[in-house]
């Protein structure tokens, strides 16, 4: 295989998150789908999150299986991410998906970007 | 479609090779690992999995589990010593007045598996691939394929296990005739193979095991040094069973943490067990198990003929390898790293799914979709890249972000179109630029959107717009998805080695411009409002401001970050008055 399994160690994704990604991908009729996460520079604190529905990984990336989600993670971005848990949640004011790092020593109010 | 099915003693798994890649299925609690159990009740349905083994302490005698041991077994043979029949006929279970063969109960096994896989996919799945130990005979695998059937399946193929692993390893693009040990200890069996690649082709050299050993012997050690280190032994099989359920609970904690806490309240006879627990002292129960694997992997190798050193690669397989006692131990008996890009527990699944996609044609002509190869975007001030389209981006696309002046009276903007993964401009290849000219305004006053696109043939377009005058300028660029894998390669190599630098160079430069920004700033509301503030004050504001400007020759990010917050917060009072003033004016 061209690209390579990780564990949660790496990335995962809470109870909530993958419920709302499994029906997300269900509803665009991919439910083999990935959500790819990547770190890119930029952003209010640094660093910041870009995630995508994908059909699955490509070569080099690493592959983390979490929850029945597929998480895809190209080898850069898997330097910064290490340890990140994605959430989910219905609540109207911070709703939406959510990445907590415990390597990021800023967060802005957002949740999108940080600092490492 | 073709599943690819692991039929373990003690666990099974089933997945599928869809959307061009791999995938374990799980049940509707999101299991992808059901145990190979299945309860026979007097009267209903025949439950496998988890509900099977919950039913086990109720009725034992109704609950079947390892079957894969007898499978293909005549009475007389190996495993069959508790059964009862006439030597030499076929190996079969009594359950109540039901006569069960070894075949039958397996395809439950299997079954359940389909349904679980059709039930994920909304579709009949009704050819699979099954995997079997290397040293299953004629006979086992025979039998194997005959559950398979019985369970509704076209077996297209029966693969054995450390095959299916390495491919699963991606050991098929070794160079031909390269040689593997797969080393395979499970919850109940252990095997080491000895594989070589002919054409493309594993070819299994040699194979030695031990049907009983394995992860629940390891359990089993550290429940006798539990019991031993509390001073309480057990004796009821619901406490024999807890206390076990706990060992393999401490064991998979002490595979990454160095000690733990073993907790079992009201464990029997209103007596508790509560102690804490190393992992020094449960690799020291277990190493005489795992210490028996060595002579068995000696064996495999003589059979092959061959040293340690003529192996290519070192592969585990089988939830017990997780523990580092058995990769040191691993590492130690062939004198090289084992390696550990896969899960040992979802290997043999994986490549029992992979060999049914080349069976069906698949892994040829997987159509890969294109995507963006490197990542696309511009540079901004201070020499950074922005990354408007990230890399692995599936074409077409469309991408766009707003840019501002960065310097009072600036004419104008040059936008340089840039790819690859480095943080720094200057580290990326420029594909090409263009440049919209504004009139001259106050730093942040002109809004530029930029915007990228590419279309299906990976021509790629980069649009910028003045949105106050609307004038706006285009670049086409045609090279923007045709890269070769060795510059791609070279740039995603050049990425990672300087990961770290380059990200602390960006965000020193962001902090630089920050500080760049702020202290005139701070000059200039002091020399407005300095005297209307106490002396302490100003003077508090002015070694603050030192700071950051040592902080800047320094070039340390950490502290540069550290002053500039420090700064911020003694400017708060004298950012409230300059809003006061510019309020009155």
């Amino acid at each position: 295989m061209p690209w390579k399994i990780g564990n949660e160690k790496l990335c995962r994704v809470t109870d909530g998150a993958s419920k709302r990604l499994t029906s997300l991908l269900t509803k665009q009729g991919r439910p083999q789908g990935a959500l790819r996460v990547a770190v890119i520079g930029g952003g209010c604190s640094g660093l910041q999150y870009k995630m995508d529905l994908v059909d699955g990984p490509l070569p080099r990336d690493i592959l983390v299986p979490s929850k029945g989600v597929n998480i895809v993670i190209d080898p850069k971005s898997a330097l910064f991410v290490s340890g990140s848990e994605l959430d989910y949640s219905d609540d109207l004011q911070k709703g939406g998906f959510k990445v907590t790092n415990p390597n990021a020593v800023a967060h802005c109010s957002c949740g999108e970007s940080f600092s490492a | 479609m073709i599943a690819g099915i692991d039929l373990g003693t003690t666990n099974s798994l089933i997945g599928v090779y869809e959307s061009g890649f791999p995938t374990l299925l799980a049940d509707q609690h999101g299991n992808r690992i059901t145990p190979s159990v299945v309860f026979y009740p007097k009267n209903g349905e025949t439950l496998v999995g988890r509900e099977a083994e919950r039913q086990r302490s109720l009725h034992p005698d109704r609950t079947i589990s390892s079957v894969k041991r007898l499978i293909g077994r005549r009475i007389g043979e190996k495993g069959t010593e508790n059964l009862l029949g006439n030597k030499g006929t076929a190996a079969s279970i009594t359950i109540g007045d039901r006569i069960l063969t070894p075949e039958e109960i397996s395809s439950e096994i299997l079954k359940k598996l389909k349904s679980i896989a059709e039930d994920r996919l909304g579709a009949t799945i009704n050819r699979a691939v099954i995997t079997v130990p290397a040293y299953f005979n004629d006979a086992q695998r025979t039998s194997t394929r005959r559950a398979g059937e019985l369970a509704g399946f076209m077996v297209e193929r029966i693969v054995s296990e450390p095959t299916a692993a390495a491919l699963a390893y991606g050991l098929d693009r070794l160079a031909d005739q390269s040689k593997v040990a797969v080393y395979d200890l499970g919850g109940g069996t252990f095997d080491l193979s000895v594989l070589q690649l002919d054409n493309g082709v594993f070819q299994v050299l040699s194979t030695h095991g031990d049907t009983q050993l394995g992860g629940d012997d390891i359990d089993e050690a550290i429940a006798e040094l539990v019991s031993k280190k509390a001073g309480i032994s057990v004796s009821s099989p619901a406490a024999t069973s807890r206390l076990k359920e706990a060992a393999r609970a401490a064991k998979e904690i002490l595979s990454t943490a160095d000690a733990t806490e073993v907790r079992l309240p009201f464990l029997e006879d209103n007596r508790s067990l509560e102690i804490s627990l190393t992992r020094a002292e449960i690799e020291q129960a277990s190493a005489p198990i795992i210490r028996r694997t060595r002579a068995l992997c000696m064996r495999a190798l003589q059979d092959a003929d061959l040293e340690t050193t003529d192996l290519d690669q070192v592969i585990l397989v089988g939830g017990s390898t997780r523990m580092p006692l058995v990769r040191n131990f691993v590492k130690e008996i062939f004198g090289r790293e084992p390696n550990l890009s896969q899960h040992p527990d979802e290997s043999v699944a994986l490549g029992a799914i992979l060999q049914g996609a080349i069976l069906e044609g698949n892994l040829q002509n997987v159509a890969l979709l294109d995507v963006t190869p490197l990542s696309l975007g511009i540079e901004t001030f201070g020499g950074l890249m922005n990354v408007i389209i990230p890399r692995n981006t599936t074409i077409p696309a469309k991408a766009g972000e707003m840019f501002t002046n960065a310097v009072t009276g600036q004419q104008g903007m040059r936008i340089s179109v840039l790819q690859g993964e480095r943080e720094l401009a200057s580290d990326n290849w420029m594909l090409g630029s263009l440049e919209i000219p504004f009139p001259p305004s106050p730093k942040g006053a002109v809004r530029v959107g930029v915007q990228f696109s590419i279309d299906a043939d990976g021509i790629l377009q980069v649009l910028a717009r003045d949105t106050s005058t609307g004038s706006e300028q285009i670049i086409e660029i045609k090279s923007a998805v045709e890269v070769s894998d060795e510059a791609v390669e070279a740039m995603l190599a050049g990425s990672l080695e300087h990961a770290f630098e380059d990200m602390d160079a960006r965000i020193f430069t962001e902090a630089r411009l920050k500080a760049e920004e702020m202290l005139p700033a701070v000059e200039d509301a002091l020399a407005q409002l300095g005297s209307d503030l106490p002396e302490q004050e100003v003077a508090e504001i002015l070694r603050h401001a030192a700071e950051v400007r040592a902080a800047l020759v320094l070039k340390e990010t950490k502290r540069l970050k550290l002053t500039i917050a420090a700064l911020d917060e003694s400017t708060q009072i004298l950012a409230t008055k300059l809003i006061e003033k510019a309020l009155k004016a």
